[in-house]
């Protein structure tokens, strides 16, 4: 059985289904982030989860213990809200010490715990601080270490790195998956962030229009989305919906215009099949061994470690390609007309909905 | 540059000058001048019974006045926040709609309501409350009565406001960290809106410093606050210069306690309530 469970959830707000049908489970200690767009509902069911919204119907568990009535002050789970919602009348101190204020812990071990959570957010320092006097960075960790004071055992973010600016938001990611791994605890993420999704999650539900539209790991997302729509979200670039002109062995044969490839055998419902842009080599000529489709570059794009490359197999038809920016010279092959390769198995059939 | 912007504030100073400055200096040197130069009329702050009554009672009344609006006002504008937002709004509104009836019609409304045979001590006869009417007009409990009801929007809107400045993920954060109620009001939300606590305090005592009109009737010459002593220097006995005087002290009394107020929370924030 999982350690936090919805069964069969919904919400509704007027004519809107925030939140459709969600079921879903992680066991203890999981990482799991609720990602979706903006009106996806991920928001709906976090608060739902910390006990501010009611669910219209179905059921939360948490430690296998039905919470779904539960008022959030006897859930006993950390938030890290949206924007910290530190308190700005307080010092870093007197906010980490909040909860244990409440619990009336004696004096000495409350100054011991307090002191063991600046340790762990590495904010020595700056326990007399106001938070208006700290930066976003330290901000958030001083919210960290506010819900995770009283020793709970899950943690709810919400779009805790949204607020920061990129090399930042990067630090602090690694900074939450080396807390995660330290504490051990259940963590519970919403972001609308694919790379963040994918680089701290353990398990990841794609939220849609209210409904999970996929859940699994980032691998099994990434690998096998099951809608284009997911795809899209986590940025697999390059979704073809080519014709079947036959089949070789255990493989499609595949045709765009002129161009015919192999990809695995299709499905009944696919008809999108998905390649990544870190999946295509390009080179000067056609190579045997795997797919190999004439293409010509259509533009060039530099980002430091990588070049994206636009390369048209056919008139509106573009694979995304990103390939190392080491030895390539990027501005003497824009208009070029190059091979696109790639392995048959890293292409996918996508399920029938857009 | 800076000077020929500055001539566009000229009319606004004029205004300001001829209506306002000049006419203040001029009370305070009539203070100084009549009947004749001198400081003889600030002596009877020392001397005069009657000025030092008049200065007590208004310091007395302005102080409680101030207690027990805020407090009202406190508590109203708490249950305001926390009601639902239709209710809220029209609690916040019908305060302020008390802000257009003029304070004569408010007045005389109460001498109605309070007077020996009036609306409430009818009330509580019929019920049998009590036997012979409670004295409610001519005294200070008419006249904090018909204050507090005057005053009451202006305690309620900067609490108000400062109240609607907290955002609503800090409660959250306090509940989800399981703090009660009571808790989350002490810890959280009232120091969070001293500055408009304050500032309450500080436009009800500034305020009631000088009332004239709700003390008057509903005191019935009894109650002789600040500017009822001024209306009798000049209209009754004639003492320009005592009158002036008074005038001065309420003015500096008025200037103090916003200078207080300002030093303990910034004269912006008492203006904008947070």
């Amino acid at each position: 059985m999982s350690f936090l469970e919805f069964k069969q959830v919904g919400k509704r707000y007027g004519d809107k289904q925030a939140v459709d049908n969600v079921s879903l489970g992680v066991g203890e200690g999981a990482f799991l982030t609720l990602l979706g767009p903006s009106g996806s509902g991920k928001t709906t069911l976090l608060t739902m989860l910390a006990g501010f919204t009611e669910p219209d119907q179905g059921r939360i568990c948490i430690g296998g213990k039905d919470v779904t009535s539960l008022p959030p002050d006897r859930r006993g789970l950390g938030i890290v809200f949206q924007g910290y919602a530190l308190f700005p009348h307080m010092t870093v101190f007197d906010n980490i010490a909040y909860s244990l204020r409440i619990r009336k812990m004696d004096k000495a071990a409350l100054t011991r715990r307090v002191a063991e959570m600046i340790e762990l957010v590495q904010l020595g320092g700056l326990e007399r601080r106001r938070p208006t006097e700290l930066s976003g960075g330290q901000q958030q960790r001083v919210a960290l270490a506010r819900a995770l004071a009283f020793d709970p055992p899950v943690l709810l973010l919400d779009e805790p790195l949204s607020a920061l600016d990129r090399l930042l938001r990067e630090q602090l990611q690694d900074e939450l998956k080396r807390l995660h791994r330290t504490i051990g605890k259940t963590f519970v993420f919403v972001t609308h962030d694919q790379d963040e999704a994918l680089a701290l999650s353990t398990d990841i539900a794609v939220l849609r229009d209210g409904h999970v539209e996929q859940f699994g790991s980032p691998h099994d997302l990434y690998s096998c989305p099951a809608s284009r729509f997911v795809a899209g979200f986590l940025g697999v670039n390059n979704l073809l919906t080519p014709e079947i002109v036959g089949m070789d062995g255990d493989h499609a044969v595949c045709r765009i215009d002129q161009e015919t490839w192999r990809a695995p055998a299709r499905p009944d419902q696919a008809h999108t099949l998905a390649i990544r842009a870190e999946d295509i080599h390009i080179s000067t000529e056609r190579r045997d061994a795997a797919n190999s489709v004439a293409v010509r570059v259509t533009q060039v794009d530099y980002h430091g470690d990588i070049y994206a490359l636009d390369l048209e197999i056919a008139a509106g038809v573009v694979l995304r390609a990103k390939v190392p920016a080491r030895g390539v010279a990027g501005a003497r092959i824009e208009n070029a007309r190059v091979y696109a390769n790639w392995r048959p198995e890293d292409s996918v059939w996508i399920g029938g909905r857009e | 540059m800076r000077l020929r912007y500055g001539s566009f504030l000229m009319p606004a100073a004029a205004v300001l000058l001829v209506f306002h400055l000049v006419p203040v200096a001029m009370v305070l040197g009539i203070s100084f001048t009549e009947p004749h130069a001198g400081l003889q009329n600030y002596r009877a702050l020392l001397t005069s019974g009657a000025a030092q009554n008049a200065l007590a009672t208004t310091f007395r009344i302005a102080v409680s006045t101030t207690l027990i609006t805020v407090a009202l006002g406190t508590v109203y504008a708490l249950i305001a926040w926390k009601s639902r937002p239709a209710i809220g709004r029209l609690m916040i509104n019908t305060v302020a709609l008390t802000f257009w009836l003029s304070v004569l019609i408010r007045t005389v409304a109460w001498v109605a309501i309070l007077r020996d045979n009036g609306i409430l001590n009818g009330l509580l006869q019929a019920i049998g409350l009590i036997a012979t009417p409670l004295p409610l007009l001519r005294n200070q409990t008419g006249v904090l009565i018909g204050m507090v009801h005057y005053m009451l929007p202006l305690a309620v809107l900067p609490v108000y406001n400062s109240l609607r400045a907290v955002p609503v993920q800090q409660l959250q954060a306090a509940r989800s960290m399981s703090a009660s109620g009571a808790y989350i009001l002490r810890t959280v939300v009232l120091p969070q809106c001293t500055p408009g606590i304050v500032a309450a305090c500080a436009l009800v005592f500034m305020l009631s410093l000088g009332f004239f009109v709700t003390p008057a009737i509903l005191g019935g010459g009894k109650v002789v606050m600040v500017a009822e002593y001024i209306r009798l220097q000049i209209e009754e006995t004639v003492r320009w210069g005592l009158a002036s005087m008074m005038a001065t002290t309420l003015l500096v009394a008025v200037c103090v306690s916003m200078g207080l107020a300002a030093r303990a929370v910034g004269l912006k924030r008492i203006f904008q309530g947070h």
